[in-house]
């Protein structure tokens, strides 16, 4: 268990050294973990076991997207989520891998609307354009989510095509924080052991202008 | 409970259990990240609570189907492990108050129990001892004190919280849960790392494999059988019961184990349709069923839940907000039901701030000020609006009515022929007023914390946003208590009127709910249940 947490606590101090690294660190922290994992469930889940076999082969291979969608979602991921001086690019932190997966165990709802959604982009796309979506310039592929992106302000006629943006954005956003630069990145610093628990540091409190003088007046002491 | 009091006291007990083992200190996904596995430690169809969730079972079982009555939405939560419910939990542990005891005198739309607060209270004594369970001495009405370990102090945004509570006059006092800010018998304390979910592996929170299971088999008294599905408990002519009838999973083979008291605790539901499945020439409607009352009384927990924005906690300072499983504040009932349009109360459980970023993280952004986007700034709107997110969920007292109850599908049978339940579910005003109170109390909150609610009220239409039955996972009821064997199951001391070498020791038993989680009750009962027991079998009574 301690051992567990000093290791959590190296990882996330680790320096990034850029994408493939990245990627590298993340295919071994999965496949360390998984092991775990599979021995703490016993079964492990028969997706999930058949990710791990592939993943040990060196290879992902993909369950939802077709090779089209493909190279609609690797750019459309890093317009959402772009490299940045504090974390990878979307696809750099195996992003799209996660959506795939997550999509290959979804209802058939959200499969369908998916489709639908990509179907859509590339008509759109074709109609303003006269290209596929994959084809566009970066500048082209801007000025469609533009009209999509904030769908509090998007046309009436866009409202759905809005919706699934709303889709794409949450599964690819969920996808990068929750990866391992993301956390990072984040800055969330829990999920370790915390022998004695203080509440916030002071600072914190300051900034909100609240104070533990009430409640350890009431309740006593530091914790 | 019952395993770990019997054994205590000198007796041999054999418990069935349907699932398979568990041993948190193994098996338990503490420290795990959700990077390490592709699903993110998102839903998977075994752990609808997440891969890392220490409860295996789900409201859907492949092999367990249920079914409803037409109208009727509702969907039972089944535990398939050593240990069941009890690794599914928020260890909110709230004593039962006197008043919840007699409602009959109160206000008449529930009987009163056939026990009072003060027959209960030294086994919650016992329980807060054995157990432990941190909180404050507060004297409220109707909210009796434990006996707390040290509350751990609030998260920065919870100071926020008990601050809105304060204007509001809504009470905002320490949480009451099961896990150890101290050592206790032997257990580690808490370590905050804001996992109690995942089972934990140094014991430090409650779940009954680590606190009540190991005890009972360090007796040697305990006989544990996993992948054992119980299909009837057996009786013989003078209408005793002799054991149970049960189907090796692993074999499909059907055994009997005999017994001379037998306890049913598994689960409200499952013990009702244990007893309604145990039929005989002597008790054709179901076992301690002359009544017609297994199975009726059924209830839930009333819940709502409401999240706001709150700008105040946009970008602030970045710190470890784990803290224990669960809020470190929460609202108890605090207003007087003579003045509302609802019956009885319910309390209120706090959530936001910094936790672990998993599958599902920040879904929604585009509710946010600055309404979703792309790109670089919404990158940036990730890092400032993360632990900006203040929630809160409402759990009240259902009022047991004639039309929410389980009964034996005429039909359909599980995948080992064993006939399955069917429920009806049905919500009154009394339930619909409560839950629109909380839906506006919650809102007045969120605003009082000067943020923005992110959903418009929900409408009378859609039952003010009412869970649906079911999926607070508080069932009980079922095979009631009461005084008089022809409108109840049980007597107050959980055994069976017309059976007694027949106890009932899980949330069947109760009479009605509360404004508080039904766990501390439960296992209250059970011991003071077993005590009943073992005395019983001393004085060669059963």
């Amino acid at each position: 268990m301690k051992a567990g947490a000093d290791e959590t606590a190296q990882l996330r101090r680790r320096e990034k050294d850029g994408a493939g690294e990245a990627a590298q660190m993340r295919r071994r922290d999965l496949l360390k973990g998984f092991a775990l994992g599979a021995a703490a469930y016993g079964v492990p889940e028969p997706a999930l076991a058949e990710f791990v076999r592939e993943l040990r082969q060196g290879q992902y291979a993909w369950k939802f997207f077709t090779a089209p969608e493909l190279a609609m979602i690797r750019p459309l991921a890093d317009l959402i989520i772009p490299r940045d001086e504090r974390g990878p690019a979307a696809t750099e932190a195996g992003v799209v891998e996660y959506a795939d997966f997550v999509l290959s165990i979804s209802d058939d709802r959200t499969r369908t609307a998916w489709r639908e959604g990509f179907a859509w982009l590339d008509e759109e796309t074709g109609r303003r354009f006269q290209k596929r979506f994959r084809d566009a310039t970066d500048a082209e592929r801007r000025q469609m989510l533009d009209d999509i992106a904030w769908p509090a302000r998007a046309a009436q006629e866009r409202a759905t095509a809005a919706s699934w943006f709303n889709r794409v954005r949450d599964l690819i956003g969920s996808g990068y924080w929750s990866s391992q630069p993301g956390v990072q990145d984040l800055g969330y610093i829990g999920g370790v052991f915390n022998p004695e628990w203080l509440g916030a540091p002071p600072e914190a409190l300051r900034e909100l202008n609240v104070s533990y003088d009430d409640w350890d007046r009431r309740y006593g002491g530091q914790r | 409970m019952a395993a770990y009091e019997l054994t205590r006291q000198g007796v041999r007990v054999c418990v069935l259990e349907a699932g398979g083992p568990w041993d948190n200190a193994v098996d338990g996904a503490m420290m795990r990240w959700p990077y390490e596995t592709e699903r993110r430690g998102g839903w998977i169809p075994t752990r609808h609570f997440g891969e890392f969730d220490a409860c295996i079972g789900g409201w859907e079982l492949d092999g367990e189907p249920y079914t409803k009555h037409e109208g009727t939405s509702f969907s039972w939560w089944r535990a398939r492990m050593v240990g069941g419910r009890t690794n599914h939990w928020g260890r909110i542990s709230l004593r039962f108050g006197p008043d919840d005891f007699r409602r009959g005198d109160l206000d008449g739309l529930s009987p009163n129990w056939p026990i009072t607060y003060e027959q209960l209270s030294p086994w919650y004594d016992r329980l807060d001892r054995l157990v432990g369970i941190f909180g404050s001495r507060e004297n409220l009405p109707n909210q009796p004190d434990s006996i707390f370990l040290p509350p751990p102090r609030p998260r920065a945004y919870e100071l926020l919280v008990m601050d809105a509570s304060r204007r509001l006059n809504v009470t905002c006092v320490p949480s009451r849960l099961s896990i150890l800010t101290r050592r206790l018998n032997g257990r580690s304390a808490c370590h905050y790392c804001g996992q109690c979910n995942r089972g934990c592996t140094v014991h430090a929170n409650f779940s009954s494999t680590n606190v009540l299971l190991a005890p009972a088999q360090a007796t040697r008294r305990l006989t544990m059988i996993t992948n054992a599905m119980a299909r009837e408990v057996t009786t013989d002519a003078r209408g005793r019961v002799t054991g149970v009838q049960y189907i090796n999973k692993a074999t499909g083979e059907d055994t009997h184990v005999r017994a001379r008291v037998v306890v049913l605790a598994a689960s409200a539901c499952e013990s009702a349709r244990l007893l309604l499945n145990s039929k005989s020439a002597r008790f054709p409607h179901g076992l301690a069923n002359g009544s017609g009352q297994v199975g009726k009384w059924l209830t839930d927990t009333t819940g709502t839940d409401v999240a706001g924005f709150i700008p105040r906690l946009v970008g602030r300072q970045r710190y470890n907000e784990d803290g224990v499983g669960g809020g470190h504040v929460y609202m108890p009932w605090w207003l007087d039901n003579r003045q509302l349009d609802f019956p009885r109360g319910y309390h209120i459980e706090v959530w936001g701030g910094y936790h672990q970023p998993g599958a599902g993280f920040f879904g929604g952004i585009h509710r946010y000020p600055n309404g979703g986007g792309y790109g670089a700034a919404l990158k940036e709107d990730y890092r400032r609006y993360f632990g900006s997110t203040v929630g809160f969920s409402g759990r009240g007292e259902m009022i047991p009515n004639a039309n929410s109850y389980c009964e034996l599908d005429p039909a359909m049978k599980d995948r080992w022929g064993i006939p399955v339940l069917k429920f009806k579910w049905q919500w009154t005003d009394h339930e619909y007023n409560q839950v629109r109170h909380m839906q506006q109390t919650f809102r007045a909150l969120v605003d009082a914390m000067g943020g923005q609610v992110f959903s418009a009220m929900p409408t009378r239409e859609r039952g003010y946003g009412i869970a649906a039955g079911g999926t607070i996972i508080h069932e009980l009821g079922g095979a009631r208590m009461g005084a008089d064997p022809a409108t109840s199951v049980l007597n107050g001391n959980c055994q069976a009127h017309e059976v007694p070498n027949l106890y009932v020791m899980d949330g069947a038993p109760f009479v009605s709910q509360a404004d508080k989680n039904p766990t501390w009750t439960i296992m209250a009962l059970a011991m003071r249940s077993s005590d009943h027991l073992v005395r019983q079998m001393r004085a060669r009574a059963l």
